[in-house]
Order: C-alpha cells, then structure tokens, then sequence
C-alpha cells in the first residue's frame, strides 16, 4: 500500500515537470486514447461464457431505445460450431434461458394472484403480474421466456413473442426489455443467463449483467447501461424468491400419471358416495 | 289505384337496386380485399429492425413471408411508379405501423378499394396509452400486407393508411387522432 502511495507521488510530481511537454507530445496519442475510451463506452457490454476450458458462447447486451437489447451467442468453431444445442451438450445441459429480478422499484406492482410485490422479485412471477397491471400470461416456471405449457387465466392473453422458442435460433438467444410505467418509475434488474435441464429444471448460472431504467417526471426515459455481474446470485435473489415458481415441467408420463391418480380419486369418491 | 301502387313499388326497388349496385362498385373494384396484420417481433440481435422501422407505406413484388424478411425489404422498398403484374409474381401494399408493447394487438377495421383508391383502416391497442405498466416488455410493430391480386384495372391508384389507436378490440373507444399515412400512388400499366 505504502508502495503504491509512493509510486503515486513520485508520478504526480513527474507530471508536475513535464505535463506541458508530455501534453504536447502525446496529444493526438491523447486523443486516441479519448476515443478509444467513449468508444468503448457506447460500446455493448459483452460476457464471456465458459464451463471449464470450454468457451460455450458470449452474451453481448447494450442500451437499445429505452430499453436493453442482446444476445447470447455461440461460437462459430467446433465443438460448439455456432449450435447452442451442441453448446448446452457440451456443458451436460439442455437449454438455455434467461433469469431476471427487478432488484429496485419504487413502484411496485401485484403479481397475478393479487399479492403486492417487493423489491427483489422474480420478472415475471408465477403466472404473470396482476391482470389490472399487464394482461400478459407468464408461466409457473421462473425463467425469463415462457416455456411451460400455456394456461392462460380469464383476462390474460398469451403472447407467442415472449416464447423461447420464438427467441432462440439455432446460434442465439435473444433477450430484450423495455419496461415502462407512470412518470417517476425507477427501476433496477439483474439478469442471468441460465442453463437447464431438458425438463426445464435449473443447472447452472451462466454469467449475468445488471442495468436500470427511469423515468423522469416530464416523462424522459433513461436507461442505465448493462454492467457484468461478477457472481451468481445470492439467496436473496434466487433460493429465496422462488417458492412459488414450478421446478420443471412435468413429462408426459407424469402428467399421465397424475391424470390417471385423479381418476383414480375420483372413482373412489363416487363408490363412497 | 293498386297500379299506382304496383309502380311504385316498382320503382322503390328499382331504386334501391340501383342504388345497391351503385354502392357495390366500390367492393366489385374490391373483389374482397384480405389485407393481413403481420407481427413484426423483436429481435435482441437487431433490435433496430423492430425498433426505428420508419412507418409508411410501400409497394413490394413478391413480399418475403418472414416478418424480418418483409421488414427489410420495406426498408429499403423505393416507391414504384408504374406495377407491371407478372404471372406468379404478385405485389403486395405493405405498411409499417407505430411500435407497440408486448400486451397490444391489432386488427384490420376496413378496407375499401373505391375510385381506384386503397382505404385499409387498422385499429390497435396501446397499452402505453392506458397508462400500462411493464416489466417485462417486448415491442413489436405491425405490419399490413395486403396483396394486390392481377387483373387490377390498369390505371393510376392511391393507397391510404390509418392506424386507430382504441381503448380495446374489436370496439373499444378512440383513443388519440388516428395516424393517417399516404396517399401513396402507383400505375397499373396495361396488361397489369
């Protein structure tokens, strides 16, 4: 530490003597460096994707209108050679999807069962939000893109848009959001991709970002810009929050299964009666 | 008496026919147009294709059925000045709407082809407008393709399109003054 403050100085006081020559010298060095830097400000935010030595793919996000716009991506080269598919077999998965909590709201809405929400929630929660605040159905699983069965309750509308199948292609998978609201909303998310089983079941946090939106009180929209998240999530915003969320879709065998203990149940009933 | 009535009557329905097939010459130029909305979805690898499609109107021969193909070729479509139909090839009016929210839809209210004048009228939801919140929230635009079906009468045409916002579909209230596109024109050249 005392190495560093030294070090630091010592520089300052190098720079004290020679700043005008230096500034003269390396002036249009200067200003490449300038440029470079706002380039890479304006530029997306991109997240590598590895499971051990194997680089699955890259999520690359940016601010995108008043909202935030990306991709995950899979390389070109083999093993992968641009197939997710072959991306999540190499790292013993089956799919990919994204998992968004808002972190920070100031306006918080009721999910669908008419329970007023708390910063951190799951974006969407169990079956959507309350139908007063948006009549978009959302599966029972808590992964970004809808991939459970479609239930939609009255008053809720099923949008094909918000399907992962509609958001991935072979090589991508989409991710796009553009929140909105009343004048003076604030709000913050974290976002992760994550890999799960063929049976929609969790595996493992794949890299993430966080970003913000508001909106000001004459209505101007400002989006922070997505910043690499360093670490999976924290219980707080993961073990915790998903307790209402189904685990997995059910295979068709167990759905038969329950169909037919349901019958089962319900003949017993009528002999009793 | 019952002769004056009889010719009445029969000028009532004289009337009334004529009257009828005069207003039918509006749908007999028709011939039932079926324009379609297509949903423009978004698209994380280029956003800008959903997002800044300018709205308007254009003619396009042979229109790709992918949305994302339509879309670029509305794009960069230049307004034809004369349609030649070729057999198998057929135009299509195509017109770009606002950009919506996840929960809004859109439907066609009317179409009319009347003095050699394409009137299509949609209505869509916009949620925005209600006050909506969202969250989770993709935008999409829609597109109206409507096909134009040789023989067209050669002739100069003009195309109109409107885009109602209403409270709900199929009937809800207006909601703000319509977005009124065009008139863009185009010729049908002989043999069209």
């Amino acid at each position: 530490m005392s190495t560093n403050s030294n070090q630091s100085s010592v520089s300052r006081a190098a720079l004290k003597n020679t700043f005008r020559a230096v500034n003269l010298r390396w002036l249009p060095m200067l200003g490449l460096l300038l440029c470079a830097g706002l380039w890479q400000a304006a530029a997306a935010t991109t997240i590598n994707v590895t499971v051990g030595a194997n680089q699955l793919g890259v999520i690359s996000v940016d601010v995108s209108g008043t909202g935030v716009a990306g991709t995950f991506s899979t390389l070109p080269n083999p093993p992968n050679a641009g197939s997710l598919a072959a991306a999540a077999a190499l790292a013993g998965e089956d799919h990919f999807n994204w998992y968004q909590i808002v972190t920070a709201d100031n306006q918080p809405p009721k999910n669908f069962a008419g329970v007023q929400l708390a910063a951190p929630y799951v974006d969407v929660p169990p079956g959507g939000y309350a139908v007063t605040f948006d009549n978009t159905w959302g599966d029972n699983l808590p992964w970004y893109y809808d991939e459970g069965p479609a239930t939609p309750a009255a008053g809720q509308v099923v949008k094909p848009a918000l399907s992962l199948a509609n958001n991935t292609t072979a090589s991508t998978l989409s991710f796009g959001d553009f929140p909105g609201g009343p004048n003076g909303l604030t709000l913050t998310f974290k976002t992760w991709l994550v890999s799960l089983n063929a049976d929609s079941s969790f595996h493992a946090f794949e890299g993430g970002f966080s970003w913000g939106f508001s909106k000001a009180a004459n209505g101007t929209v400002t989006v922070t810009p997505p910043v690499a998240l360093g670490a999976n999530p924290v219980a707080a915003e993961y073990a915790n929050l998903i307790g209402g969320f189904a685990t997995s879709i059910p295979e068709p065998s167990t759905l038969c299964l329950l169909a037919l203990g349901a019958l089962a149940l319900v003949t017993a009933a009528r002999r009793r009666g | 008496m019952g002769d004056r009535i009889g010719g009445l009557m029969l000028a009532a329905i004289v009337g009334i026919a004529g009257a009828f097939l005069s207003g039918c010459a509006g749908s007999t130029e028709a011939r039932g147009l079926k324009p379609v909305i297509i949903n423009l979805g978004f698209n994380g690898a280029d956003p800008d294709l959903t997002l800044r499609l300018e709205e308007g109107i254009a003619l396009l021969p042979e229109p790709p059925s992918s949305p994302e193909d339509l879309a670029k070729a509305f794009r960069s479509a230049v307004a034809p000045a004369q349609v030649k139909f070729a057999a198998g090839k057929p135009w299509a009016i195509i017109s770009a709407g606002p950009l919506l929210d996840s929960p809004d839809t859109a439907q066609v209210r009317k179409a009319t082809l009347e003095n050699h004048t394409f009137r299509i009228e949609i209505a869509h939801t916009n949620a925005r407008l209600l006050g909506a919140g969202f969250r989770r929230n993709q935008p999409w635009r829609p597109l109206m393709k409507l096909l134009l079906e040789p023989p067209l009468p050669s002739g100069a045409y003009r195309v109109e399109v409107i885009w109602q916002a209403v409270e709900s579909l199929p009937a809800g209230k207006d909601l703000q003054a319509p977005r009124r596109l065009g008139p863009v024109s185009f010729t049908v050249a002989d043999g069209g």
